[in-house]
C-alpha cells in the first residue's frame, strides 16, 4: 500500500474535531481535521486513501452537500455522517447517497470506532479492486485482436481446435497465440485466467 | 230645610258673610269632603235646587266628571259627562262665569230633569287655565241680584286649589306606585345603605338572593356577602361615592342563595343636607352569565398561550438538544479517548481512571436525558379538521378584541367570503395567527405613529392556495432583521423568545403551506399560504 490510510473530520465545533481525532488517533489511525467541507474540498486529493466523518448540520456548505460534491470524483471516501440534530429525513437522504452510516451526537467512542474501521476496510478493499481493475485493464489492452479473439473463444470455454476452425488458423497457431494470452495476462492457470477476465468483466468498482 | 233658607237670606244679602259662613264649614275639609261642603253651602246660600263640582278630565276639555253632586236636599251619584251641548260647555271653554237666567229648557235637555235656570263658574288652575266648574241650577228663574259674582270667584279659586292639590297629590300617588311597583317587581337589586355602608332598606329581589326574613330584614353591612377577594374593590367603590361625581360602579362575587353569583352594582351617594353623612342607593344587577363568557374567552386565550409555549417548548427544546449535544460529544469524546490512552499507561492511578469513566457516563446520561425531553415534546398529535380561515381568523380576532380595543389599534378585515375549506390543525392555524396578530400589535406599541391599524386580508392564491396576510403600520423590518426572524432565538424585543416566527413557520410547512414576510413599502406584512382541499371529484382547482 502506497498510503497509509486517514480519517478525516469536519466538523464546525473545534472541541468536537478536537475529541474526535483524539480518539481516533488512540487506535493508531492518522487523522486530519477540516472547521468546513469547502476547506476540505479544497485539500482533498482522491489518490488519499480513508475515510470521512461528517458532520450534517454546518454554516456554509452541509455535509450532506459535500456529500453530493464528492460524489463527482473517481474514488468516493466512505462517509460517516454524524449530526446533532438527528432528524431521520436528513440521515435517510445520507444513506441513499451512499453514506456508510449515521451516527447521533453524543456517541459511544466504541460505536463511532468501529464504523470507522469498517469504511478504512471498505476504502481499502475498493482501492484494491480499483487497483486490480486498471492493472488487469492495462494488460488486455497490450493484446493483440488476434489474441483477444482467441481469449474470448478459451473464455466461453471452447478447445483449441474449435477456435482454430472458427478463426480459419491452424491449432497450432491457437495454441501459440494463447501461451501469449497467459504470459500478457501473467496467469498462472487456466482457473487464474478466468477469475482476472471476471473481475475484468465485472463493471468498475470505482 | 227652614233654618237653612234662613241662613240663606244672610248670605244673599250680605256676600261677605257668606264668604266667611262658608269657609268656616270648609275650611277643615279637603279633598273630597271639601267640594261637598262647598257644593251644598253654596245651593242653600243662593237658594238653588240644585250644584256640583266638575273637573276636567281631558286637554283641551269635552268631558268633565262630577266631584260632588247636591239635587233636591242630598248629594246624589257623581256622573261624567261630555260638555257639548250643555250650558257648561260655555263656561269651560270661554273661562267666563255664565248666567241663564230663564227658560234653561227651551235651550238646552238635561239629562237630570228639566231645568229653568243656570249658573256656571269655571275654575281655573294657577296659570288660569280651565280645569273645572261649578254649576248651579232651579227651577225658577235665577236673577242676577242673587249671584254675588266677588264672591263665587272666591270660592272658584278656593276649589281651584283644592282641585290642584289633589291632582298633584294623585299624581305623586301613582309616581309612587309607579316607583314602588319598579322598586318591588324590578329583577335588579336595589338597597338603600347608610353612611356606615349598613343595609338599610333592599328590595324583593335583593332580600330573595340573600335570603332574609322578608319582613324583617336583618341589618347588616353591605360587605357581608362579598367574596373575600373582592372586598378591596368593593370598598374602594363606596370610598371614591365621597367625591364627586359621587357615583361609582363595582362587580364582586356574593354569596347568595343561589350560591357564588357575579354581581355589578351602580351606586349612588344620595347627599343630605349639610352636616348629615350621606345615604348610598345602590343597584345591583346579576352578571354571573356575562362573566362566565368572559372567563369561557380568557381561559381559551390562555390555552391557546399554553399551546403556543409547548410547541415553544418543542422548538426551544429541539434547538436545545441539538446546542448541548455540541459540548457533551466533546466531553464524552474527550473522556472516553482519555480512557483509551490511559488504558495501557500502568501509572495512571485508578481515581483518574474513575473519573474519566464518570464523567463520560454523566454525559451520556445528559444526552439521554435530552434525548427523551425531545421525543417527548416532539409527540404533540396533530389533529386535522375541515375549517374555514375566515372562522379561525374570526375566533383569534375575538380573542384579542379587548386588548386590540385597550391599545387603541383599529383591526380591519378584507375577507374574500366564501373561501374553499382547508383541512387543518385549527388550534395550530390558529396560534399562527395569533402570534401574527400579537407581533404585528407590538410593533404597532413600539412605535409612536398616530395610525395604528392592523389589516387582514384573506383569499384565493395561487392554483390550489389560499392565503392569509396580517400587515401592519408598524416600523416594518429592516432588510438586515428581515433576514433572521424565522430563525428560533432571534429577537429584537427585551423580553422577546424570538421563537414565535420559527412555529409559525414550521406549523405552515408541516401544513404544506409556506410562511413569508413579504417586503413592503411601510409596516411589514406576513402571509402564509395553505393548499385547498381537493374539491369533491373535480380534482383540480
Ligand atoms: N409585525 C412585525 N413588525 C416588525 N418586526 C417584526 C414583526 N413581526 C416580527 N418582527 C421581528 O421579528 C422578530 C422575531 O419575531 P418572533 O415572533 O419570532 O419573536 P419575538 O416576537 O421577538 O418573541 P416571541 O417568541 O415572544 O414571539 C421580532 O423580534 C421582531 O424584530
Ligand atoms: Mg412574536
Amino acid at each position: 500500500m502506497k498510503h497509509k490510510s486517514t480519517v478525516f473530520v469536519v466538523d464546525d465545533e473545534p472541541d468536537v474535531r478536537a475529541a474526535l481525532a483524539m480518539l481516533i488517533k488512540s487506535i493508531g489511525l492518522d487523522v486530519e481535521c477540516y472547521a468546513s467541507p469547502q476547506d476540505f474540498l479544497d485539500n482533498y486529493r482522491a489518490e488519499r486513501p480513508g475515510c470521512l466523518v461528517l458532520d450534517v448540520r454546518m454554516p456554509g456548505m452541509s455535509g450532506l452537500e459535500l456529500q453530493e460534491r464528492l460524489g463527482a470524483f473517481e474514488d468516493t471516501p466512505p462517509i460517516i455522517m454524524i449530526s446533532g440534530h438527528g432528524e431521520i429525513p436528513t440521515a435517510v437522504r445520507a444513506i441513499q447517497n451512499g453514506a456508510i452510516d449515521f451516527l447521533q451526537k453524543p456517541f459511544s467512542d466504541q460505536a463511532l470506532l468501529d464504523r470507522v474501521q469498517q469504511a478504512i476496510m471498505l476504502d481499502a478493499a475498493r482501492r484494491r479492486d480499483q487497483q486490480e481493475y486498471r492493472e488487469l485493464r492495462r494488460r488486455y489492452t497490450r493484446l493483440t485482436p488476434r489474441e483477444r479473439e482467441v481469449l474470448q473463444g478459451v473464455v466461453e470455454g471452447k478447445i483449441n481446435k474449435v477456435i482454430a476452425a472458427q478463426l480459419k488458423v491452424s491449432t497450432r497457431t491457437v495454441e501459440i497465440h494463447r501461451a501469449r494470452v497467459m504470459e500478457k495476462m501473467q496467469a498462472a492457470s487456466l482457473s487464474n485466467l478466468m477469475r482476472l477476465i471476471s473481475v475484468l468483466n465485472t463493471p468498475s468498482p470505482h | 230645610m227652614n233654618t237653612e233658607t234662613a241662613s240663606d237670606e244672610s248670605a244673599r244679602l250680605n256676600p261677605e258673610r257668606l264668604l266667611y259662613h262658608i269657609a268656616a264649614t270648609t275650611s277643615l275639609e279637603t279633598g273630597g269632603e271639601f267640594f261637598r261642603a262647598l257644593i251644598r253651602q253654596l245651593a242653600l246660600a243662593i237658594n238653588v235646587r240644585c250644584s256640583f263640582i266638575t273637573e276636567c278630565l281631558d286637554d283641551p276639555p269635552s268631558e268633565v266628571r262630577t266631584l260632588a253632586y247636591w239635587d233636591h236636599g242630598e248629594f246624589v251619584d257623581n256622573l261624567r259627562y261630555e260638555l257639548a251641548g250643555t250650558p257648561c260647555e260655555q263656561v269651560i271653554q270661554e273661562g267666563h262665569a255664565s248666567l241663564i237666567s230663564e227658560k234653561l229648557g227651551e235651550r238646552y235637555a238635561c239629562e237630570r230633569g228639566v231645568a229653568e235656570s243656570y249658573f256656571g263658574v269655571p275654575i281655573h288652575d294657577a296659570n288660569r287655565k280651565v280645569i273645572g266648574h261649578m254649576a248651579f241650577l232651579d227651577d225658577k228663574p235665577l236673577p242676577d241680584d242673587r249671584l254675588a259674582h266677588a264672591a263665587f270667584d272666591i270660592f272658584a279659586a278656593r276649589a281651584g286649589a283644592e282641585l290642584q292639590r289633589r291632582r298633584i297629590e294623585d299624581a305623586l300617588k301613582a309616581s309612587e306606585e309607579k316607583y314602588r311597583l319598579l322598586v318591588e317587581h324590578q329583577t335588579d337589586m336595589v338597597v338603600q345603605l347608610d353612611a356606615a355602608g349598613q343595609v338599610i332598606f333592599a328590595n324583593p329581589a335583593y332580600r330573595e338572593s340573600f335570603a332574609n326574613e322578608r319582613d324583617a330584614p336583618a341589618r347588616h353591612a353591605f360587605i357581608d356577602g362579598v367574596h373575600l377577594d373582592d372586598r378591596a374593590a368593593t370598598l374602594g367603590a363606596l370610598d371614591t361615592l365621597r367625591h364627586p361625581p359621587y357615583t361609582a360602579r363595582c362587580e364582586h362575587r356574593a354569596r347568595t342563595r343561589h350560591g357564588w353569583l357575579w354581581l355589578a352594582w351602580s351606586l349612588t351617594a344620595v347627599r343630605q343636607a349639610a352636616g348629615r353623612s350621606a345615604e348610598i342607593i345602590g343597584v345591583g344587577r346579576d352578571v354571573t352569565e356575562r362573566r362566565r363568557a368572559e372567563e369561557r374567552t380568557r381561559q381559551n386565550l390562555q390555552e391557546l398561550a399554553h399551546a403556543a409555549r409547548l410547541s415553544a417548548m418543542g422548538e426551544m427544546a429541539s434547538a436545545l438538544a441539538h446546542e448541548v449535544n455540541q459540548p457533551l460529544t466533546s466531553i464524552l469524546s474527550f473522556s472516553q479517548a482519555c480512557q483509551r490512552h490511559f488504558a495501557i499507561e500502568e501509572h495512571v492511578n485508578d481515581e483518574v481512571r474513575h473519573a474519566l469513566a464518570r464523567i463520560a457516563a454523566n454525559a451520556q446520561r445528559a444526552s439521554d436525558i435530552i434525548r427523551h425531553l425531545r421525543g417527548f415534546v416532539r409527540k404533540t398529535p396533530l389533529t386535522r379538521a375541515t375549517a374555514d380561515i375566515n372562522r379561525l381568523s374570526a375566533a383569534v380576532i375575538d380573542l384579542l378584541e379587548p386588548e386590540l380595543r385597550q391599545q387603541r389599534i383599529a383591526l380591519r378585515q378584507k375577507l374574500e367570503t366564501p373561501l374553499p375549506p382547508v383541512t387543518v390543525d385549527p388550534t395550530q392555524i390558529q396560534q399562527v395567527i395569533f402570534n401574527l396578530i400579537r407581533n404585528s400589535m407590538e410593533a404597532l406599541n413600539d412605535d409612536a405613529t398616530a395610525e395604528r391599524v392592523i389589516l387582514i386580508t384573506t383569499g384565493r392564491h395561487a392554483a390550489g392556495q389560499l392565503a392569509l396576510a396580517v400587515h401592519d403600520t408598524g416600523p416594518g423590518l429592516s432588510p438586515h432583521t428581515a433576514e433572521r426572524i424565522f430563525d428560533p432565538f432571534f429577537s429584537t424585543k427585551q423580553d422577546g423568545l424570538g421563537i414565535g416566527l420559527a412555529i409559525c413557520r414550521s406549523i405552515i410547512e408541516s401544513h404544506g403551506g409556506q410562511l413569508d414576510a413579504v417586503p413592503q413599502s411601510s409596516g411589514a406584512l406576513f402571509r402564509f399560504t395553505l393548499p385547498v382541499m381537493e374539491e369533491g371529484g373535480r380534482g383540480e382547482t
